[in-house]
């Protein structure tokens, strides 16, 4: 995994990936709205239908209703160096 | 690094969150601001002073040691009449005296004043027709710009004023007593129900200034806070214009369906779009909702991400607030939402 976690860290606080999902490590990530991302590492499958891969990790951050157009999960937007960096911090997630 | 630096280093984004100017009192940007912080500083000075000599006349009295029970002689508990009258009396009096009038001269230079108060003050009231009406509610602000007849502007939690003149705030409030507290600006005044408060403050350079509500309120007294935006006059005018407009209607398909959603669903119970058929007064007028910095009485970025989040479930963000939950839309409609509220400009 090339990204950074301590900068996915900060983009997951500046994008607001916390007003849906309860995130460990990131104080202000209590919302519930999605699934809680507790143990994020040892995830196998994503949105219910792809395998827990860097690589499709990183298209669901990047894209959401690009895999599954029903999704309440929004594009924010997020360019491909910061999702790596996002999904480095989901993968410290152990 | 070690225990107690990463420590420290934590606590540095709490003084360093989100704005431009941090929320202290000796952070001042306004003349009543200067005045406080001028007459706080003197205070703190002079009161280390005495400190410092009252541990000084303390020390030279054990020194001194008049006689000592051990040795059974007769302790010497004479004299010192003149340092009780001096020190602890005239001095004192002086001190507290220059203070009083120091006080006095910040409240008439700055008129904090209500119609309950005296006569004068009633007169000083009328005189200052506000500018801005301000009424507090559980947990946010609602602000109405009162300049021109014609325009209807309302807006939420994000005050814009001209920087370098004074702007008369009347201050109300819609349910229980809360406070108005930038603190780089001004002093904390109440809002009370069935009252009238008045203040002026004065912003003596354009800029970001963060508050907030100062008088506990209920569950989200903590995170009520206030964003108060200084504007130089022609970028202010130009905002109040912006502000004066109706919501801006969708242009494309995703917002529009946005729009119906919104207007089709629970929203409109609560909130008002200027120009759509959405004239809710519970909550914060949203017709500009796009252009506001943040959300949640400015308690996070207005983004996609956290709009999103707020409109689904602000009760897991904030805790008792009086937005519901709201459970009816699916995720496409969701999304659309979203994009409708932020190209409301």
């Amino acid at each position: 995994m090339s990204g950074n976690p301590a900068a996915g860290k900060a983009l997951i606080q500046s994008y607001g990936c916390g007003s849906c999902h309860v995130i460990p490590g990131i104080r202000t990530a209590r919302g519930m709205v999605g699934p809680p991302l507790f143990y994020y590492s040892r995830r196998t499958i994503i949105a219910g239908e792809l395998p827990n891969t860097p690589d499709n990790l990183v298209r669901w951050i990047e894209n959401p209703p690009a895999i599954e157009p029903g999704t309440a999960m929004p594009n924010l937007g997020v360019t491909d160096s910061q999702a790596h960096d996002i999904a480095a911090y989901l993968y410290t997630l152990r | 690094m070690g225990r107690a630096a990463k420590f420290v280093a934590s606590l540095l984004p709490l003084f360093l969150a989100g704005c431009a100017t941090v929320q202290s009192t000796s952070n001042a940007h306004g003349p009543a601001a200067h005045s406080i912080a001028r007459l706080s500083s003197a205070l703190t000075i002079t009161f280390v002073i005495t400190i410092l000599i009252m541990w000084a006349l303390l020390a030279i009295a054990l020194k001194k040691n008049r006689g000592s029970l051990k040795e059974h002689m007769p302790i010497d508990v004479g004299g010192g009449q003149a340092w009780v009258a001096i020190g602890g009396i005239a001095i004192p009096f002086l001190v507290l005296s220059v203070f009083f009038f120091l006080g006095l001269d910040l409240l008439t230079t700055f008129p904090i004043h209500g119609d309950h108060g005296a006569m004068n003050m009633g007169a000083a009231a009328a005189k200052s027709k506000p500018d801005i009406l301000i009424i507090g509610h559980q947990w946010w602000w609602e602000v109405h710009y009162l300049g021109a007849a014609n325009q209807q502007v309302i807006t939420a939690n994000e005050i814009h004023i001209p920087a370098h003149r004074p702007v008369n705030i009347e201050l109300r409030s819609a349910d229980v007593i809360h406070s108005f507290w930038v603190p780089s600006l001004h002093g904390k005044v109440d809002l009370i129900p069935g009252d009238v408060n008045f203040i002026r403050i004065e912003a003596s350079q354009p800029g970001d200034y963060v508050g907030q509500c100062a008088e506990y309120c209920g569950s989200q007294h903590a995170n009520m806070h206030i964003l108060l935006v200084a504007q130089e006059p022609a970028a202010f005018n130009q905002w109040l214009a912006n502000q004066a407009r109706p919501g801006v209607e969708p242009t494309n398909p995703e917002t529009m369906q946005g729009q119906q959603a919104f207007l089709d669903g629970p929203c409109t119970k609560c909130h008002t779009v200027r120009g759509t058929a959405a004239a809710g007064r519970f909550g914060p007028d949203l017709t500009h909702i796009g252009s506001r910095k943040e959300i949640g009485a400015d308690s996070f970025p207005n983004n996609d991400g956290y709009l999103e989040g707020w409109i689904t479930n602000a009760q897991s963000l904030k805790p008792g607030c009086k937005m519901p939950k709201i459970t009816q839309y699916n995720g496409t409609q969701l999304r659309s939402l979203v994009a409708y509220l932020r190209q409301l400009q």
